[in-house]
């Protein structure tokens, strides 16, 4: 089911740290700033403050140097980070890709229509990232859809190194929507999730899941599994007792995924390739406080 | 009381049982299946997976009792019960198919009468119950040897035709003396 597009046309994305250097629509209250046009609060007085800011009132009335202080007016720059690595190509039938594919132009589609600025990384196996320039308005939307469009999955990702060089190259803070599957050990996500935390970006992690993955009956009964990122090999049979322990060790790294989300003060959501993007977007995302009307 | 087969040739189908066999272990062989990462299976305990060793699962048992179930009706077994060689009874039918049985009565030709009721007395025996079926025109003609398949004696009946010759009874007469043993109660039916 393909998502329309307009539907998402009054939602914004809610932020509150990643406040960004350039001037833009996005309030930041809570940081008061010598200019502005909301007046957010009163600050004393030191040699250096714009004299045009002084409030006189104020000064007529307490005799003390008050100058106006205004809220914080800047420009958001939500990264989108796809993963692009083989293991979003894994179990073929669950299409995580398709699905991360379309959550990320969603979610584009929202930030670029409250002129946010995006930035598109598609962070492919070996290292080998792919970092869109800015893109700014509703019309770079077919931009973005091209670039999603042209994603391949392949390659071995090592999520963490990847994240820090991101952020180190990119270190304009905002807000950092990661999209992958999360099929890794806790520790290198949360190395990733630090990197980007360390730039004052504020973080959301979009846990895309196969539903071959929830329940690995529906893909087989007895096989060699065999990773698709490092050709390693298991084989299994799919016993009620194995069935038993693979459902407690994936609950397990959900839980973990969850707690590291907590930790590191990021937002954790997660998306099954067999549910709707849409219900994803109009209710689960809002409910987390990361989707808002604007 | 005996077992037989109407159609012993379907037996060959029995074959398709081993075929059965090869495919599920064929279905056992090591599958490679691609999985995204195998940091959780990797504290799954590994299974050892021997081919070789055939292992039936209620599927296959399913499977094979739906064959032979096919193969059943293929061969089409069937349960005699034997008749005392003393009450079996043998029936000759001399069907007098000359000319003169074209003509027409009430209720159809004359020889389709005589045949329907020579089906008729077919369809009385029982199961060990023999019939010969003889034509007699200008010759007697065994059309159908003793016995006990009253449903070949059936459609042979069903598949005569009267000729257009005329009838030589003495032929006739040689034909119906000969074949009844002493041993058997025959019923003799012209």
């Amino acid at each position: 089911m393909s998502l329309d597009l307009e539907d998402l046309a009054r939602l914004t994305l809610r932020v509150r740290r990643g406040m960004g250097d350039r001037p833009g629509d996005r309030r930041f209250p809570g940081r008061p700033e010598p200019a502005g046009i909301e007046l957010e609060a009163y600050g004393a007085y030191v040699p250096g403050d714009d004299l045009r800011h002084l409030d006189w009132n104020a000064v007529a009335r307490l005799d003390t140097l008050l100058v106006r202080r205004f809220t914080a007016e800047r420009e958001l720059v939500v990264h989108l980070l796809l993963d692009a690595s083989a293991s979003m190509a894994a179990p073929a039938r669950d299409g995580k890709l398709a699905v991360a594919r379309e959550l990320a132009l969603a979610l584009a589609y929202v930030a670029l229509g409250a002129n946010d600025a995006v930035r598109i990384a598609v962070l492919s196996g070996d290292g080998a990232t792919r970092v869109s320039p800015l893109l700014r308005q509703r019309g770079s939307l077919a931009r973005a859809a091209a670039l999603l469009a042209a994603v391949v999955p392949g390659g071995r990702l090592g999520l963490g190194a990847t994240l820090e060089t991101y952020a180190r190259e990119h270190p304009r803070p905002g807000l950092a929507i990661l999209v992958s599957d999360l099929m890794m050990e806790p520790a290198h996500v949360e190395r990733g999730v630090l990197a980007l935390r360390a730039r004052r970006s504020e973080v959301l992690l979009l846990h895309v899941i196969g539903a071959g993955e929830l329940d690995p009956g529906r893909e087989f009964t007895r096989g060699v599994l065999t990773d698709v990122e490092t050709g390693a090999t298991h084989p299994i049979v799919l016993t009620p007792a194995a069935r038993a322990r693979y459902r407690e060790l994936l609950a397990e790294h959900l839980g973990a995924l969850a707690a590291l989300a907590e930790r590191t003060g990021a937002v954790y959501a997660r998306l099954a390739t067999d549910a709707s993007v849409r219900e994803f977007l109009s209710v689960e995302l809002p409910r987390l406080g990361v989707l808002g009307r604007r | 009381m005996t077992l037989g087969l109407a159609n012993p040739a379907g037996a060959l189908a029995l074959g398709a049982v081993g075929v059965l066999i090869v495919l599920h272990l064929y279905g056992r062989r090591r599958r490679a299946v691609p999985v995204g990462t195998l940091f959780l299976w990797q504290r799954v305990p590994a299974e050892p997976l021997d081919r070789r060793r055939f292992r039936p699962d209620l599927l296959f048992a399913l499977q094979l009792g739906l064959l032979l179930a096919l193969i059943a009706g293929l061969v089409r077994p069937y349960l005699e019960v034997a008749t005392p060689a003393a009450e079996r009874v043998r029936l000759l039918v001399v069907l007098d198919v000359s000319a003169s049985m074209q003509a027409r009565e009430e209720g159809g030709t004359r020889f389709e009468l005589a045949r329907r009721r020579a089906r008729a007395l077919v369809a009385q025996l029982l199961t060990g119950d023999e019939v010969m079926l003889v034509t007699a025109a200008e010759r007697a003609h065994v059309v159908l040897a003793w016995t006990a398949d009253h449903t070949r004696a059936q459609d042979r009946l069903e598949a005569l035709e009267p000729l257009d010759t005329p009838t030589n009874l003495a032929a006739r007469g040689r034909r119906r003396r000969s074949p009844c043993s002493p041993t058997c109660r025959a019923r003799r039916a012209a």
